[in-house]
């Protein structure tokens, strides 16, 4: 038995017992469970539970549970609220069901989604050719989404239940200073050149958002749930979600890291002008050039944050996963590389 | 050791990419056997070259901080000197990059000083330049070739 499906029957009676519970249905059975590959900090599990009835009812779910440790110190609770906010909302996301603290159910806290069918979630899968007359009504969705984002109405939500609500002003230092703590903390050794990009931000802050919004704080193709049409379906991963400047995620979907196919395309998929024009119609909010090349910079330090927060929890043995190991050998040095050029250092 | 143990690590990167991924039906326990050859190939790449990448980026840093030494004010000036007069003695990759920590973090210092001073000193401003020039040169030392399986 791998250690894959070691970990799976573990984790079946518990969750069968849990699903059980909640759903009222002593004779449910799951018939299906597995861990999805690339998460770099929650374990993601897809479940399938049969309900009892003739004949029996099939229910899919998603399990966000927390791991020993992770690329992230995020907080599930936060996560949850935002799933809960969008719910019905244009922002395509899953059903959230249920929060669970209680570690000691499946060995650590975790909460529960309904599963979206019919999609797919591979960042390389838009970059193949199969993908080309699905690539432009993917693009002009994720970026109208993204608009849906940060026009949308978060005050009378769970929302400010979870996060500080910063003054426009405070955007960019909070962020900043929130970031930089975690390099701080995290880094194995010293970052001359994220140094370098702290000290550039710090001494060139950016103009104040016209008003604050929700960022989602990792919107990228890889956190999209698509159709082979095109269609976008599910926006997940909110683990990073706050409230800020909207021009932090634009930025952050711009950076270089998510150009697959290293064509110059945002994300694999759009040019950066295309982008902002479709984001600009949609949302209302005109995007300052210098103020996001500011939050591309500012993008750079934060991913190198995540990679650096990684490379330590693999070093200390918190994590035993390879993935954190090899984004450490391979994206440091990237991040560097990326945010040379974000300030005209290097070709 | 012969063979070589970058040609060791390589041979595991393939056996583990396309012997045993294949045959590994839980995707969660396939992708680790991809990260795992990725990783692999990674430290062959990385095993031939780390003791010379960290020679030559010590010297680098050395050679950087004597010609500071000048332009420093005296406290600075004095640990610039210091770090510059030292020479890599043990070659063990831990203690090459014991001493590359402690001269990046004197980079640092130096490269805020720098960003400071350097409008009232084109001397101090052409040793700014020099030290982006380092850092981008300590981009290319350490490029991977390798890329995730």
């Amino acid at each position: 038995m791998s250690a894959g499906t070691h970990a799976a029957a573990a984790l079946r009676p518990k969750l069968e017992a849990y699903l059980a519970a909640r759903l009222e249905a002593p004779e449910l059975r799951i018939v299906a469970l597995w861990r999805v590959p690339g998460g770099a900090s929650r374990e993601t599990w897809i479940v399938e539970a049969d309900l009892p009835g003739d004949p029996p009812r099939r229910r899919a779910f998603v399990i966000r549970r927390d791991p020993p440790a992770s690329l992230l110190e995020s907080d599930r609770e936060l996560e949850f609220a935002f799933y809960r906010a969008f719910a019905g909302s244009a922002v395509p996301v899953p059903r959230a069901l249920w929060l669970e603290r209680d570690p000691n159910v499946l060995g650590s806290p975790f909460f529960v989604m309904e599963r979206i069918d019919g999609c797919e979630a591979s960042p390389r899968r838009v970059i193949e050719p199969s993908f080309d007359s699905a690539r432009p009504r993917f693009a002009r969705a994720m970026y109208e989404i993204l608009a849906a984002i940060h026009t949308f109405d978060w005050r009378a939500t769970p929302i400010p239940d979870v996060v500080e609500v910063p003054a426009p002003e405070e955007c960019w230092r909070r962020e900043l200073e929130h970031w930089e703590r975690v390099i701080d903390e995290q880094e194995l050794s010293p970052q001359p050149v994220v140094r370098a990009g702290i000290r550039w931000l710090r001494a060139n802050p950016p103009p104040p958002p016209a008003r604050v919004t929700v960022v989602h704080g990792d919107f990228r193709v890889g956190n999209l749930l698509f159709t082979p049409e095109g269609e976008i379906r599910g926006v997940l991963d909110w683990e990073m979600a706050h409230v800020g400047d909207p021009l932090e995620d634009l930025a952050w979907s711009f950076l270089e890291n998510w150009e697959w196919a290293r064509d110059g395309l945002k994300g694999g998929v759009i040019a950066a002008e295309e982008a902002i024009a479709i984001y600009e119609a949609a949302s209302g909010i005109q995007v300052d050039r210098n103020a996001l090349h500011w939050w591309e910079v500012f993008s750079s330090v934060k991913a190198q944050a995540i990679w650096l927060t990684g490379a330590r929890s693999f070093q200390e043995g918190r994590s035993t996963e390879l993935i954190h190991a090899m984004t450490a050998y391979w994206l440091t040095n990237f991040q560097d590389e990326v945010l040379l050029r974000s300030l005209g250092r290097a070709p | 050791m012969r063979p070589d143990p970058p040609i060791a690590l390589q041979r595991i990167a393939q056996a583990l990419a396309f012997e045993v991924a294949p045959q590994l039906a839980d995707p969660f326990v396939q992708q680790t056997a991809g990260l795992a050859a990725t990783v692999a190939a990674m430290l062959a790449e990385e095993w031939d070259r780390a003791a010379a990448r960290l020679v030559e980026e010590n010297a680098a840093l050395r050679s950087l901080f004597a010609g500071a030494v000048e332009l420093a004010p005296p406290e600075l000036a004095a640990r610039l000197r210091s770090a510059a007069a030292e020479v890599d003695t043990d070659l063990r990759v831990s203690r090459l990059q014991a001493a590359n920590d402690f001269l990046r973090r004197l980079l640092i210092e130096l490269h805020e000083w720098c960003e400071g001073e350097m409008e009232r000193d084109p001397r101090v401003a052409a040793l700014n330049e020099a030290i982006w020039e380092e850092l981008k040169a300590s981009t290319r030392r350490r490029r991977l070739v390798a890329r995730p399986i």
